[in-house]
């Protein structure tokens, strides 16, 4: 057994198990008292619904849905940004601000849902989204910049809304009743976005607002928190988000209107002792000084300090590096500055760090937080504005080797009543100017997953080894162009290959010169040619995971060598919109080449007979199935049950 | 721990409930208790070092045990996906710096107090975490394991191959004693 696994072993016996009989018993007790939610079409905690019958697995979904839908709720924003600066609006009570909300929400009016949001938290998005806006109506994702949200539908009923006094403009709105159902009409999203979202079908779904949040023991009222500006009531996105999670931890009470009324003693002298300060207080894990840094008419942080603080006590948050240098110069221009921040230091590994402009360089370590494996096992850079990437993850800010031209590089900081504050919001509408800018329509087709729809950047020979850009990743892929002939095969190689019979990961499909798919989506790769079907022009698109700057090769089947040709036991096709179809073909339905069988020394095949591939041996693992494999490192195996082959 | 899933109706009753022996059955319920070994194991790889790996055993027993047991094909990998799920809301519920700061803090913001040779093994993501379990002493195939944690083919092998090159980097680094 090696180390690896001896370690692995001893952290999965950690910790004294209390038994079967106590944790199935004390679970069945639960269940016995637990009903399934009667959730219309939205589970509350979705739960996997894992088969493990040899169906074709997506290897990759892009959330189309959810990307059109996010950049359409952008442009919203963008019309609530633009008449919220213009408008007075608001509404005469709190209930009455939500109850305009909702009903704007029921009716797509942006115009009027922009009515009810607090004029303070969106007057910064006006420019941003203003231009958000009319790239998109440049870029064709939606039919027309006035009406982003054609296609989809949402109907607010019923609603229950008791209001409970926060403080003399502050208030929070409980729903007590209530559902939101919310629909997608296919026919009426851009072309564009329909060829995304794939399937035609109408989707619904609907949540009742009444099963509350939390605690399934005691479960809590839904809530929004309305504040009073300008003698108008108006729904605050900052406080409500606060407020759950304050609540949501069992944190102290916050002090409503405690940061307008000490503006004047919070903040800094000048916009760049706020950007110092800040770091300063970042480094000596000084929460309260960072709280009073922060624009408490932008985010209110510093009402909800005492919740914050005891929430980072209870957690020991603490940073831990140092600051060998920093020097911040600004530019400023009214009530705003821009800051440019130059600074390194130490890691508390005792890796150095530094950030320099738009460019952060962390210690180097191998864990990242996410749930995604990020491309670049060597990359600890993130530059801000890089164009790739999905805006709605953490794509906005890309492991690269550089900040991107244009890209911005400041610290937003505001001045209130004579004193500098950090402007987050202003800070982050600047990395997503910069990405608004710099999104162009082949950015817009890697977004949507449409990558059969992007031009060549370079016409590639059989054969002939080439170099992959540099940053490929997520969401971005190189296109090549080459001549094909009739009946001839293609196969995909990217080296270096990777030890241990791994396979790369990358996907690669061809497509005809009218745009469709060679094959069908099969993925000329794992040793699975694809066969072209005429004389004449094609693409290959690739993407790959891993770091970029890898070679790549298309080759005639017939001459590639016989590494490349090694068969995986895994084949993937591409699928509508941006997925991607793999299965392992040992474990699936596919049959692989007939060949004769070999068993291993001193195993017995049972009947039926295994199919394999010629030149395979198969064994007998211990877990029951047959490993015929080239190597002993390879992945397949077949079921035991697999179809005789004569 | 987590949250279990409201019980309403559309006149704001309870449902009808039928009792989990009823539903589940002798043969159904024994195939569960048999799981439990292999399952706490993966809950202890998977799991933060400060949360029971019983406790999410637990969790995922009491909201499989809610489910009718047609509509799952295959407890094991089911199992092991419902518990992977709720040790990422765990990890989720527990307050976090951001990706940069946790960098900058190579001793994280709980107190973990766990073996020193443990310790690459925890520095690794939870689920590449599970996935190198599932796969080096498991014996799982990667495209298993990978559904069982929830990554993709294409990312769990990349992880994979990260993780056992660093991993043995630093096993070469110990055993030179540095």
């Amino acid at each position: 057994m090696s180390e690896l696994q001896e370690r692995l072993n001893a952290l999965s016996r950690r910790g004294k198990p209390r038994g079967v009989d106590a944790v199935f018993d004390e679970a069945a007790r639960i269940a016995a008292t637990t009903a399934e939610a009667e959730v219309d079409g939205d589970e509350l905690d979705p739960i996997p619904f894992v088969s493990t019958e040899p169906a074709r697995r997506p290897r990759r979904r892009m959330s189309s849905l959810i990307a059109a839908t996010g950049v359409t709720v952008l442009l919203l924003v963008s019309m609530l940004a633009v008449t919220a600066f213009l408008g007075s609006g608001g509404a005469n009570t709190p209930e009455g601000a939500v109850r305009k909300l909702a009903d704007a929400i029921s009716h797509e009016d942006p115009l009027a849902a922009a009515d009810v949001l607090a004029p303070s938290e969106i007057q910064s998005l006006h420019g941003t989204l203003d231009a958000a806006s009319k790239r998109a109506a440049e870029l064709k994702l939606v039919q027309q910049a006035g009406a982003p949200l054609s296609g989809l539908d949402f109907d607010v009923d019923d609603l229950q809304l008791t209001a409970e006094n926060l403080g003399a403009d502050y208030a929070k709105v409980r729903i007590q009743g209530g559902t939101i159902r919310a629909r997608t009409e296919h026919e009426k999203f851009s072309p564009l976005v329909q060829k995304s979202l794939g399937d035609p079908a109408t989707n619904e779904g609907r949540v009742d607002l009444r099963q509350g949040w939390g605690d399934e023991s005691a479960p809590q009222d839904l809530f929004v928190v309305a504040v009073r500006q300008g003698g108008h009531w108006y729904v605050s996105a900052a406080y409500t988000t606060l407020e759950y999670i304050r609540v949501g931890n069992e944190l102290p009470a916050a002090d409503f209107g405690s940061g307008a009324r000490n503006i004047a003693t919070l903040g800094a002298d000048t916009p760049e002792a706020a950007v110092e300060n800040g770091m300063r207080a970042l480094q000596a894990s000084d929460w309260s000084a960072l709280i009073a840094l922060a624009d408490p008419k932008e985010l209110p942080l510093y009402d909800y300090r005492a919740a914050l603080l005891e929430h980072a006590n209870r957690n020991e948050t603490k940073t831990e590096f140092t600051i060998s240098s920093m020097a911040a110069t600004a530019t400023v221009s009214g009530d705003t500055a821009k800051v440019s921040l130059t600074a390194a230091g130490t890691g508390g590994s005792g890796g150095t760090w530094s950030v320099d402009g738009g460019c952060f360089r962390a210690p180097p370590s191998g864990s990242s937080e996410g749930e995604n494996v990020t491309s670049g096992e060597e990359d600890t850079t993130w530059c801000v504005g890089q164009t790739f990437g999905s805006p709605f993850s953490l794509g906005l800010v890309g492991s690269s080797v550089g900040p991107r031209p244009g890209g911005p590089s400041e610290i937003t900081v505001v001045r209130r009543e004579g004193r500098w504050f950090i402007s987050p919001a202003g800070t982050a509408l600047d990395v997503l100017d910069t990405w608004i800018a710099n999104t162009d329509q082949r950015a817009l087709y890697i977004l949507l997953g449409q990558v059969e729809s992007l031009p060549p950047d370079a016409v590639i020979t059989l054969n002939t080894k080439v170099r992959l850009p540099e940053s490929t990743g997520y969401a971005n892929a190189a296109v090549y162009e080459f001549q094909g002939r009739a009946g001839q095969e293609v196969l995909a190689d990217i080296t270096p290959h990777l030890p241990d019979g791994e396979c790369c990961s990358y996907n690669a499909f061809i497509v005809n010169a009218d745009g469709s798919y060679v094959s069908d989506g099969s993925m000329p790769l794992y040793g699975n040619p694809v066969a072209l079907p005429a004389d004449g022009t094609y693409r290959i698109v690739v993407t790959i995971y891993g770091n970029g700057g890898d070679s790549f090769t298309l080759w005639d089947a017939a001459q590639a060598p016989a590494d490349v040709r090694k068969k995986t036991g895994e084949s993937c096709r591409h699928v509508g919109g941006a997925g991607t179809s793999c299965f392992d073909s040992a474990s699936g339905s596919d049959v692989l080449d007939p060949g004769v069988v070999t068993p291993g020394a001193g195993t017995a095949l049972p009947a039926p007979t295994i199919a394999k591939d010629s030149g395979e041996t198969c064994v007998q693992t211990s877990n029951g199935k047959y490993d015929c494999s080239n190597s002993a490192t390879a992945d397949s195996s077949l079921p035991v049950d697999a179809t005789s082959i004569p | 721990m987590g949250r279990q899933l409201a019980l309403a109706d559309s006149d704001g009753k309870r449902g009808t409930r039928v009792g989990v022996h009823e539903r589940w059955g002798p043969e159904a319920t024994r195939e569960l208790r048999e799981l439990y070994e292999p399952l706490r194991r993966f809950a202890a790889v998977i799991g933060r070092w400060d949360v029971d790996p019983d406790d999410l055993v637990q969790e995922a027993y009491a909201k499989v045990l809610v489910k009718d047991p047609a509509q799952i094909r295959d407890l094991g990998p089911y199992l092991r996906r419902t518990i992977a799920n709720l040790a990422t809301d765990e990890r989720r519920r527990k307050s976090k710096v951001t990706s940069i700061m946790n960098r900058l803090n190579e001793s994280g913001t709980s107190k973990d107090s766990y073996p020193s040779d443990l310790e690459d093994l925890m520095r690794l993501q939870p689920r590449v975490r599970a996935l190198l379990f599932l796969v080096e002493c498991d014996g799982h195939q990667i495209a298993e394991a990978a559904d069982a944690v929830g990554m993709t083919h294409s990312n769990a092998r990349v992880a994979l191959m990260r993780a056992r090159r660093r991993l043995r980097s630093e096993l070469a680094l110990e055993a030179n004693g540095e």
